[in-house]
């Protein structure tokens, strides 16, 4: 199931303008792509001026390559790599992934409601945003991006076991932030 | 088959409200586009040996041939039907060239050597059909095709492939 936003068939005669490095056909492609550019980097990174920056190199680098897009796969998914590939750059370029990721204490059910059931969007994104940058890349990037497996591996270099840990771990994780919601949990107060 | 907790994960994720950019970004990424797009390239090369070569056949061989404009007519004042017709066709493209590059005088950086390729060939060409022979026909053949390819590679953008391709 496709549930990405980005998910926007543009005309082939709006590409060919881009190639033709039209600054108006520019303007109607940001319009389209910007809140789904944004809200994966948002996601992302977590980090709202990171995200602004990644807005723009995003465009910017669409403007430098588009004459490497071929239209054999959609423009949205070419240009939706394009900001993932340059997320995970930046992610790199932080603490080493593995270390946040180790700062998580996994959380198993307890048979109790599941949070998300209830839970409010606006609770649901600050949850999101708790989670280690690699587990809340890789769950957005399965859940909603719809990417598999295997494109998660590869897009982090990484293993296919890799990914499916990722994804059930990182499922478990936000339940039991969810849950902490109330108890005004801090990932900085648990002992490593 | 999805488990009822990732189902429920995903629907919940999936609707989360899209984000919405600071105001200023299209602003902002635009006068970066407008810097970008100046051209980076004029898109007339001038090769050294082209110039040479022009400037040895009007010494050596122009006083024998009767022509002017046209860098390759045939030597026999009415030229074959199939003849004239390439002659006619090579002028047309020409002419459709120049105005498509009239319409958009910037050019990508692989743009720029796609053409360059296309026109070196052109101008051996033209030396061969400066120079003269008994046999033009080939040559004008070959003339048309390259401005067709010329034309193409003017019109649109098909890129590295098409580039490597050439240079394979």
């Amino acid at each position: 199931m496709n549930t990405s936003s980005f998910a926007i068939d543009i005309p082939e005669l709006l590409i060919a303008r881009l190639k033709r490095r039209d600054l108006e056909a520019f303007e109607q492609v940001y319009r389209l792509f910007d809140r789904p550019v944004y809200t994966l980097a948002l996601r992302l990174l977590a980090h709202e001026a990171e995200a602004y920056d990644l807005l723009q190199d995003s465009f910017l680098k669409v403007f430098e390559q588009i004459a490497q897009y071929r239209s054999d796969a959609p423009f949205w998914a070419w240009l939706r790599r394009i900001v993932v590939n340059a997320a995970l750059m930046r992610l790199r370029g932080r603490r080493p992934l593995d270390e946040l990721d180790s700062l998580m204490l996994d959380h198993t059910a307890d048979g109790g409601p599941d949070p998300l059931d209830v839970v409010s969007a606006h609770d649901l994104q600050r949850a999101l945003g708790r989670l280690p940058a690699l587990s809340r890349a890789v769950l957005w990037l399965y859940h909603v991006e719809g990417y598999t497996h295997d494109e998660i591996a590869q897009a982090f270099d990484r293993t296919v076991s890799f990914s499916k840990s990722q994804v059930a771990r990182g499922g478990v994780r936000l339940r039991a932030l969810l849950d902490q919601e109330d108890g005004q949990w801090n990932p900085a107060t648990i002992p490593c | 088959m999805e488990s009822r907790d990732d189902s429920l994960l995903r629907q919940r994720l999936a609707a989360l409200p899209l984000e919405t950019p600071p105001a200023e970004a299209w602003t902002a990424i635009r006068k970066q586009l407008e810097a970008r797009a100046k051209p980076r390239a004029p898109r007339r090369p001038s090769p050294w040996w082209l110039a040479l070569a022009a400037a040895l056949a009007a010494v050596v061989i122009a006083p024998d041939l009767q022509h002017s404009g046209e860098p390759d007519a045939p030597a026999s004042a009415s030229p074959a039907p199939d003849l004239a017709a390439l002659m006619q066709r090579s002028r047309a493209l020409e002419d459709e060239i120049r105005n498509l590059r009239a319409a958009s005088p910037a050019v990508a950086e692989t743009q720029f050597e796609w053409e360059s390729a296309i026109e070196n060939d052109l101008a051996l060409v033209d030396v061969g059909l400066a120079v003269g022979g008994a046999r033009p026909g080939p040559l004008w053949r070959e003339r048309v095709r390259l401005l067709e390819e010329l034309k193409t590679a003017t019109q649109m953008d098909t890129g590295p492939l098409l580039l490597q391709a050439r240079l394979d």
